[in-house]
């Protein structure tokens, strides 16, 4: 349990959020006397952040020479961690008192792959953002976070393998991340958090979720109040595409996901819906990047359809 | 002529209210010929246009692509019912959102906004699309576009809500007229009956009250149209871009409110290319063939064209080609081509241009409103053909006077023909106006004109929303994004089939080589959101057929019922007649018995009004004897209290020559009180005079005395202290003479002689004072004074008798001090008196005889005697 953790904590100028969501990590980590440490990764470009994180001189600054977006920025972090077990967090992640022991826990496992706490949105009890699992309707692959459409149980407080950790706030190795990484097919962000925990999920491993741990996500949009709304949205759906097209790997969901994308496009042309079809096409102009990606995967211990039914919450 | 350089391929939309082939005037073929030009530089043009079609429900879309671009035809079967419906038509509104979702375009330019409605503007600006506006006649200013009254005069009002409300109101009179069928912009005179054309007059003189019309729905009129006019300025004040042909336009405009150097002067473009290869006009041997081409419309002023050509005694041909809607006029030009020799073609294409104009040596354009840049001038200028043209709005800017063309007055067939005799008896005037035609810019020039413009906007307009704050990370997704929202629906779908057909390619091995079709059949076949909503519809489509049904059948039924009723009306309709005919004789009779009784009640009426004149008479004439009577009572009482008067004044007459008689009486009293005062006076005066000296010397004397009385009483007093003294002394002799015998009785009696010679001495020079004192003081009784030889103590008291006697004295003479000066002055006045009685003649005589007269006299003389 007493395993350091290097906390690595990718930014841009959110030295508003590191006020609040710091000094309660920094008492956490102090408490378990376990010479963690954390690393904020500047992702500016610019080197804003050092000196305004300079009042906390336990705190590492690692400055990017330029903006790269999460999974750069995230990757400069890890390579610049000195311990082995690696918490990924958003500067919109406040912390609770005794969170980091029961994942470092969970990650003493090999064959687990990664683990996530308890991600309270909002810091509302209820909207765990973390209990989410993937899921294939009508040909199609979805995100389903059953919890925030209301639908959370009392399976949503036991130890339980989850489709995958949430990029913002979850526990893995350096190594395994090292030798992954996120994939740049999803830059400059979202759904690359998943594709790397279906990797391990992919290579036999298993990714839990530990409600034992509980975070909040004071959810300031970091990202989406930069950028227009949507444009987001559109990101989200575009690597939702590019996520099938690169792991659905068995003929039978091709041709269902297939059929269900020409059904797609003719609905929305016929009923006026254009902004499904932007998302259809910005998927699609990289198309060719996801199938190159597809074709690198390793050799899957475990087909789509089998982590998908793996991956949900047993009945 | 040089074209601008190429602008960046852009969506461009036209919008415009018609287009060809279903119209083709103006606007229309401009358009249809500038989305040509555009398309050939390589932009993406999309017309949106509306069109009536029955077979099709209202809104529906259809695109239909031509030439390069694409029309679509938004269909609008409505009808507008009144000026508000034509300007705001929120349904194609809605149509309009649609449409520009799907396509995405960069700019839109309208090109016309009737029968579209004024809403568009702001549908295209709420998506943040640049938009432009060419203004081609006077809609932004006027309802009817074109200046014109339904009389067919031209209107001179500018933003007048009232002008405005009275030519709705004269158009609502016309349409409720039978047979004038469609009759356009307006109606000749010829075309009403005088009464009616008098009516619409009126109304558009102002006079619609004249005619029926409430007050209160020509002041609703004016509100609507003046809130009309306002809604119609705002939405025209939202485009972007204001372009207008000509500079006669742009100065209606700003007469009408729009900003000085709000609106661009813009020249339009024509496609003509295919009239530049004509042969000139040249001095021909046979006749000069003038022609007419166009809208066969009344404001067009064939009319007056014919007028002017049947004043030509020969020499010359004239062909009207042309057509439109207004099938009266159209017949009506048609016969009169006939009567006065001119050639008849009716409608032609626009293909067909080349030949006709080959074939003529002018145009003309007789126009009777205020024409803006009409096509018809630049297609015969590019065919080196002159224009004779009226002179009025913009032909008179775009036609050059004897360098180009001719130009008359407007509607004046008499000066037209002197124009058309003067080219048919001079041969050389028409092929030196021809040599003055300059070139006339092409659609091609307009197109890149107008391309670098839209560049200009959208530019501007993508400058300003680009934002600054993003991470350098998300640049080119944000940047892809942006470009494929910006795609037509169209065109995404296009692309997205194409991706998907890759996909489909890259699986093909696992897929079995499933085609599209098939995968999509597949799909379709587990369900589809469109179909469920076709589903949807059709349900609701039978449900409506239903309805329908039974609608029908409901209609049929009350058609049956109507046809019944129709039947049974024009049943009772003949009946009718047959009974109208009997009533009408019999209405004739009982009208003819109202008539007399009306008159016989006439009649009644004037008699009782002149009996109630009458009794108004005898009562007013009653009022006036009354009021005599009063009138006389009142004189009468007046006489005695008058009568009552003179008596009182009468006596207070005689009272008053009493009291008359009395002041007379007193006032000669007065007067000889007066004179007697003034002797009284002029006596006293002498007395006072005279007191006055004695006084004085009284008072000398007085004085005197009193010196003396006190000198001899201190010597009295001093004689009386020595005589005391003495007696002291005597009694000290006494004593000693009782001690010495014989001298004691010689010194008592020495004592007593010295005793009776003071007495003596006091005696001596006391009596002669007391004496002069008592007949000072006036005294009447006898002085007693003591017998000589008194004693020394009855001396005494004759001092003290002589000091009470002077106190009396000097009161009086401290009394009479005060009157002196009083004195005095009635002296004074006395002598002046005298004086002016002496200096004045006047006086004297006025003085007359009268006692103060003879008084003054008397003392004249007696001055006179006593001076000499």
């Amino acid at each position: 349990v007493t395993r350091p953790v290097s906390v690595v904590i990718p930014s841009l100028d959110d030295l508003d959020l590191f006020e609040r969501h710091l000094p309660p990590l920094l008492e956490e980590l102090a408490r378990r006397s376990a010479m963690d440490e954390v690393v904020v990764v500047d992702d500016t470009g610019r080197d804003v952040l050092a000196q305004g994180l300079a009042r906390w001189p336990e705190v590492r600054v690692v400055a990017r020479p330029e903006n790269g977006g999460f999974a750069r920025a995230m990757r400069s972090g890890i390579e610049a961690a000195r311990h082995e077990l690696i918490f990924a967090m958003n500067p919109d992640v406040l912390v609770r008192r005794g969170f980091l022991d029961p994942l470092v826990a969970c990650l003493s496992e090999d064959e687990v792959w990664a683990v996530v706490p308890r991600i309270l949105l909002g810091g509302v009890e209820e909207r765990i953002e973390s209990w989410a699992f993937l899921r294939e309707k009508g040909g199609l692959i979805e995100l389903d976070q059953p919890a925030l459409r209301g639908a959370a149980d009392g399976r949503a407080l036991r130890l339980a393998p989850v489709s995958f950790a949430v990029g913002g706030a979850c526990l893995y190795r350096r190594a395994d991340f090292l030798a992954t990484g996120f994939d740049p097919l999803y830059e400059p962000f979202y759904w690359e958090d998943i594709d790397w925990s279906w990797v391990g999920w992919r290579a036999g491993k298993r990714v839990l979720y530990q409600p034992a741990s509980v975070v909040e996500h004071q959810h300031r949009g970091t990202i989406g109040r930069r950028v227009p709304k949507d444009f987001v949205r559109a990101m989200v759906e575009r690597n939702r595409l590019l996520f099938s097209w690169k792991h659905i790997d068995t003929p039978d969901l091709e041709r269902r996901h297939l059929a269900a994308l020409y059904r797609w496009a003719l609905d929305t042309y016929l009923e006026d819906r254009r902004e499904d079809l932007v998302w259809l096409a910005f998927a699609l102009e990289e198309l060719g990047t996801a199938l190159v990606a597809r074709a690198r995967l390793a050799p899957a211990a475990r087909s789509i359809e089998e982590i998908l039914r793996r991956s949900r919450p047993s009945e | 002529m040089r074209l601008p350089i190429l602008a960046r391929a852009m969506r461009i939309c036209q919008v415009v209210h018609g287009f060809p082939p279903l119209e083709r005037t103006g606007v229309e073929n401009y358009t249809a010929g500038l989305a040509r030009a555009l398309a050939r530089d390589g932009h993406r043009v999309e017309v949106f246009v509306p069109r009536k079609d029955p077979l099709l429900a209202d809104l529906a879309l259809r695109r239909e692509e031509r030439q390069g671009f694409a029309i679509n035809w938004i269909t609008n079967n409505h009808d507008p019912q009144g000026p508000r419906e034509a300007l705001f038509v929120p349904e194609l509104e809605t149509a309009f959102a649609a449409f520009l979702e799907r396509e995405r375009p960069e700019i839109v330019h309208f090109q016309h906004l009737i029968k579209l409605g004024l809403g568009l503007v702001s549908v295209a600006r709420a998506r943040g699309i640049p938009t432009v506006y060419t203004v081609h006649d006077y809609y932004p200013i006027c309802h009817r576009y074109t200046l014109l009254r339904p009389d067919l005069a031209r209107c001179d009002a500018r933003a007048d809500a009232r002008a405005c409300a009275r030519c709705d109101l004269a158009l609502g009179y016309l349409n409720a007229q039978p047979g004038l069928g469609d009759y356009q912009l307006g109606v000749l005179r010829e075309q009403l009956a005088p009464a009616a054309w008098e009516v619409l007059a009126d109304i558009l003189a102002g006079r619609a009250e004249v005619h029926g019309r409430a007050h209160a729905d020509v002041l609703a009129a004016e509100e609507d149209r003046a809130a009309l006019d306002r809604a119609r300025l705002e939405a025209y004040a939202q485009f972007d871009l204001l372009l207008a042909p000509s500079r006669f336009l742009i100065g209606e405009l700003e007469r009408a409110g729009f900003a000085r150097g709000r609106v661009q002067h813009a020249p339009l473009g024509f496609e003509v290319e295919d009239l530049a290869a004509l042969q000139p006009v040249r001095e021909r041997g046979r006749s000069v063939r003038f022609a007419f081409l166009g809208g066969i419309a009344k404001h067009k002023g064939v009319h007056v064209l014919l007028d002017a050509f049947a004043l030509l005694p020969g020499g010359a041909e004239l062909v009207v080609w042309g057509g439109s809607s207004d099938a009266a006029y159209v017949e009506r030009i048609r016969r009169r081509c006939g009567e006065v020799g001119a050639q008849w073609r009716g409608t032609y294409e626009r293909s067909d241009l080349p030949r006709i104009l080959a074939e003529v040596d002018a145009l003309v354009v007789p126009s009777i409103w205020f024409e803006n840049f009409p096509l018809v001038v630049h297609e015969g200028f590019a065919a080196g053909r002159p224009i004779l043209a009226s002179r009025l709005g913009a032909l008179a800017e775009v036609v050059r006077d004897d360098v180009d063309g001719l130009l008359f007055e407007p509607g004046d067939a008499t000066d037209l023909a002197r124009v058309l005799r003067r080219c048919v008896e001079d041969s050389a005037t028409l092929p030196r106006l021809a040599r003055g035609i300059a070139p006339v810019k092409t659609m091609e020039a307009e197109a890149r004109g107008l391309a670098l413009r839209y560049e200009q906007l959208v530019g501007g307009r993508r400058s300003g929303e680009e934002s600054t704050n993003l991470p350098p990370s998300l640049i080119t997704a944000v940047a892809r994004h942006a470009a494929l929202s910006g795609l037509p629906a169209r065109e995404l779908f296009a692309r997205v089939l194409a991706g998907l057909d890759q996909l489909r390619a890259a699986w093909s091995v696992d897929l079995g080589g499933a085609g599209a079709v098939e995968l999509l059949a597949s799909g379709l076949g587990e369900g589809s959101e469109a179909q469920d909503r076709l589903r949807e519809a059709r349900n609701e489509i039978a449900w409506l057929r239903t309805k329908k049904e039974e609608f029908d059948e409901g209609r049929e039924e009350l058609t049956t019922l109507f046809e019944d009723l129709d039947r049974l009306l024009n049943e009772t309709r003949a009946g009718s007649q047959r009974q109208a005919q009997h009533l009408d004789a019999a209405g004739a009779y009982v009208r003819q018995k109202e008539a007399e009784a009306l008159a016989a009640h006439e009649r009644i009426r004037e008699l009782e009004a002149v009996i109630a004149e009458k009794n108004r008479y005898i009562d007013e004439v009653r009022g006036h004897m009354h009021e005599a009577g009063r009138y006389i009572r009142h004189k009468e009482g007046e006489y005695l209290s008058a009568e009552q008067q003179i008596q009182q004044v009468a006596a207070q007459a005689r009272a008053a020559e009493e009291e008359l008689a009395k002041l007379r009486t007193l006032v000669e009293t007065r007067q000889s009180e007066a004179l007697q005062a003034t002797r009284f006076a002029r006596s006293k005066e002498a007395e006072v005079t005279s007191v006055t000296a004695f006084a004085q010397a009284k008072e000398a004397e007085a004085r005197d005395a009193s010196a003396y009385a006190r000198a001899k009483e201190a010597e009295a007093l001093e004689a009386a202290e020595r005589l005391q003294s003495l007696g002291q002394e005597l009694g000290q002799e006494r004593e000693r003479g009782r001690g010495l015998d014989a001298r004691t009785r010689s010194v008592a009696e020495v004592s007593r002689l010295a005793l009776e010679t003071q007495a003596r001495l006091l005696n001596r020079f006391l009596r002669p004072i007391l004496t002069r004192l008592h007949a000072l003081h006036g005294g009447q009784t006898p002085l007693e004074l003591p017998g000589e030889g008194a004693g020394f103590a009855e001396l005494l008291e004759a001092l003290r008798q002589v000091e009470r006697a002077l106190g009396v004295l000097g009161e009086e003479l401290e009394w009479l001090r005060p009157m002196h000066p009083e004195l005095e002055a009635r002296r004074r006045r006395l002598q002046e008196l005298h004086a002016l009685y002496k200096k004045h003649l006047l006086l004297r005589a006025l003085l007359g005889w009268t006692d103060l007269g003879r008084e003054l006299r008397s003392a004249l003389e007696s001055e006179r005697r006593a001076g000499s």
